[in-house]
């Protein structure tokens, strides 16, 4: 659905991605691992068509992404920031509500279709019980859920999301991962930026390894996420561990020797 | 909050006809406004349709203008600091008006003053954008708007520096303290389109600032132009608010108070904060009109002075709040 071609995207003068490509398809999750600075989130807003490139090209369904209209791209493609933040202090539903704007018409109110969307984003998101609460008010882990629901409402065929376990506990965790799995299910397309390497390996069709800029691989979970390429990537020993069939990394000790 | 909207309106409907039948020493006839109406020829009708209707309806433009452009621009910039003569037009308004004035314009045609202010406005708005450019940077527009305020402000103390009589200074200064008085229907006519043209400028962002309440970001992602949000709101604010402070003077404070006060009330969401503002700003500039025309005695109190005087202890409170909300 969509995909980078040689795309290298600039922030000021520094060129932070270089000619990464990458192709998802429909119900696939992508997970984009790498150390801080690789240029993760950078591509991740490439990719959202929120920056222009520099050179190369964001295509989506074969067509350029720059030439659909920002509504239709709105639709079509869902995105949550790192650490995304609310500047007033809403209500929950007012903030999964927002995901709705690219459907409605000025003035006019919600459409039963965007209640619908908006109940089941709040579903999902687990955000019920909190639907009347104010977004100044609430857990750090409550309310990444409630920009979860926020993206979830906009029935995005592509969801990009930043770090979106970051805040959240164990529980709340794999329930995010399990979320997004269940979208990729129903035909969407995920790519998610983790920092943990483990919930790759276990929630993730295809890992994308970032370093420098550069996607230095792109594959399976399990080839991609070896003791060799973390250490190299990351400068982190890795102890491998499996899990109901699954090879899991668990980083366990900094490789010191390569900062001299 | 649903009856918040209708409520308001309510209000300022009331203060508008409290302020048509309203003497110049605070007495309420009601007598007139019947005889108005009942003859159009009559010296109560000139009265009513000469003196206190242009009153009013400047009443009403003042604050619908300034609490609109407040509210919108508090969106904008995601602070609720933010007000009006954030982005210089204000005091531009003021410099062109002066400018008017001291080179005696101003006596020799009537509107000279208007104009002036308009055309004032107008230069803050070019200089704004020449500054900010057509970058989205929020950070751009409010260095920029600090620059042309300081620079009008600068060039309006200058003229009061150089103003060839005390007369003629104290003239510019009573002038800049902003006022509603002695105003005629020609100035509401002069300033009608600009404003109506703000105002719809700014009414139809609601939307728009809702989704910049998640940051520049999502809100480019969910389909919003911010390069055209910040263009309008500018060009809205500056055309509404550049009209009004031409024809009355300085009226500060309804752009920073009324957004700030409704919001709560009108559940936070800076496109649900538009519509009540106006209307809580055209509600409080009639009914500070009113006080002002209670209390003058002798000497007439200024509009602009009395909402100062009302808005700058509510700033105070503002600082007072947020600390205590910013302690542990």
């Amino acid at each position: 659905m969509i995909a980078a071609r040689s795309l290298s995207l600039r922030r000021g003068a520094r060129l932070v991605v270089q000619e990464a490509s990458l192709a998802l398809l429909a119900g696939e999750v992508l997970a984009l691992v790498g150390p801080n600075g690789a240029g993760k989130s950078t591509l991740l807003k490439g990719l959202a068509g929120l920056m222009r490139p520099h050179a190369g090209s964001v295509e989506w369904e074969g067509g350029p992404l720059a030439r659909l209209g920002a509504r239709t791209r709105a639709r079509l493609i869902g995105y949550l920031p790192q650490q995304p933040l609310s500047h007033w202090p809403i209500r929950v539903r007012d903030l999964v509500a927002l995901g709705r704007l690219p459907y409605r018409a000025a003035f006019a109110g919600e459409s039963a279709a965007d209640r619908d969307a908006i109940e089941n984003a709040m579903d999902e998101a687990d955000l019920g019980h909190l639907a009347g609460r104010r977004v100044d008010g609430l857990s750090a882990g409550e309310r990444a859920r409630a920009m979860i629901g926020r993206m979830l409402a906009s029935e995005p065929r592509l969801l990009l999301a930043d770090e979106p376990v970051a805040a959240l506990d164990p529980y709340h965790q794999i329930e995010t991962m399990e979320i997004l799995r269940n979208r990729a299910q129903a035909g969407a397309g995920v790519i998610v930026v983790l920092h943990d390497l483990g919930l790759a390996a276990r929630f993730a069709d295809r890992v994308a390894l970032m370093r420098e800029g550069r996607i230095a691989a792109l594959g399976q979970p399990g080839l991609v996420l070896d003791e060799r390429a973390i250490a190299n990537a990351f400068s982190v020993q890795a102890a491998m561990i499996e899990v109901e069939g699954t090879r899991i990394p668990l980083p366990w000790r900094r490789i010191t020797e390569r900062r001299s | 909050m649903r009856v918040l909207t209708p409520l308001l309106a309510l209000a300022a409907l009331a203060l508008f006809a409290l302020s048509l039948a309203t003497g110049p020493g605070g007495a309420v006839d009601a007598g007139l406004l019947r005889g108005a109406l009942a003859a159009p020829a009559s010296p109560e009708a000139l009265i009513l349709f000469e003196i206190r209707l242009p009153r009013a309806l400047l009443g009403l433009m003042v604050g619908a203008s300034m609490g609109l452009a407040g509210a919108a621009l508090q969106g904008l910039l995601r602070n609720p600091l933010a007000e009006p003569a954030l982005i210089g037009v204000t005091a531009s308004a003021a410099l062109g008006a002066v400018i008017a004035f001291y080179f005696g314009f101003a006596a020799a045609f009537a509107f000279a003053l208007p104009a002036g202010g308009m055309a004032g406005a107008l230069i803050a708005i070019l200089l704004i954008y020449a500054l900010a450019g057509l970058s989205a940077s929020i950070h751009t527009l409010i260095l920029a708007g600090v620059a042309v305020n300081s620079i009008a402000a600068a060039l309006t103390s200058l003229a009061l520096n150089l103003a060839p009589s005390p007369f003629a200074a104290a003239e510019i200064l009573f002038w800049l303290l902003g006022s509603l008085a002695d105003r005629s229907m020609e100035h509401v006519r002069l300033v009608l389109l600009p404003v109506l043209a703000g105002l719809g400028l700014l009414a139809f962002t609601g939307r728009a600032l809702d989704a910049l309440t998640l940051g520049e970001d999502v809100a480019a992602s969910l389909g919003v132009n911010l390069r055209l949000l910040q263009a309008r709101i500018v060009l809205g604010s500056g055309l509404a608010v550049g009209a009004v402070t031409s024809v009355v003077g300085s009226v500060g404070f309804i752009g920073l108070v009324v957004p700030h006060l409704l919001r709560p009330l009108a559940g936070q969401r800076p496109g649900g904060l538009l519509l009540p503002s106006a209307l809580g700003g055209a509600a409080l500039a009639l009914a500070a009109d009113l006080l002002v025309r209670l209390l003058s005695g002798a000497q007439e109190l200024r509009l602009g002075v009395f909402t100062a005087l009302l808005g700058a202890p509510f700033f105070l409170w503002l600082v007072l709040a947020s600390r205590r909300e910013a302690a542990p």
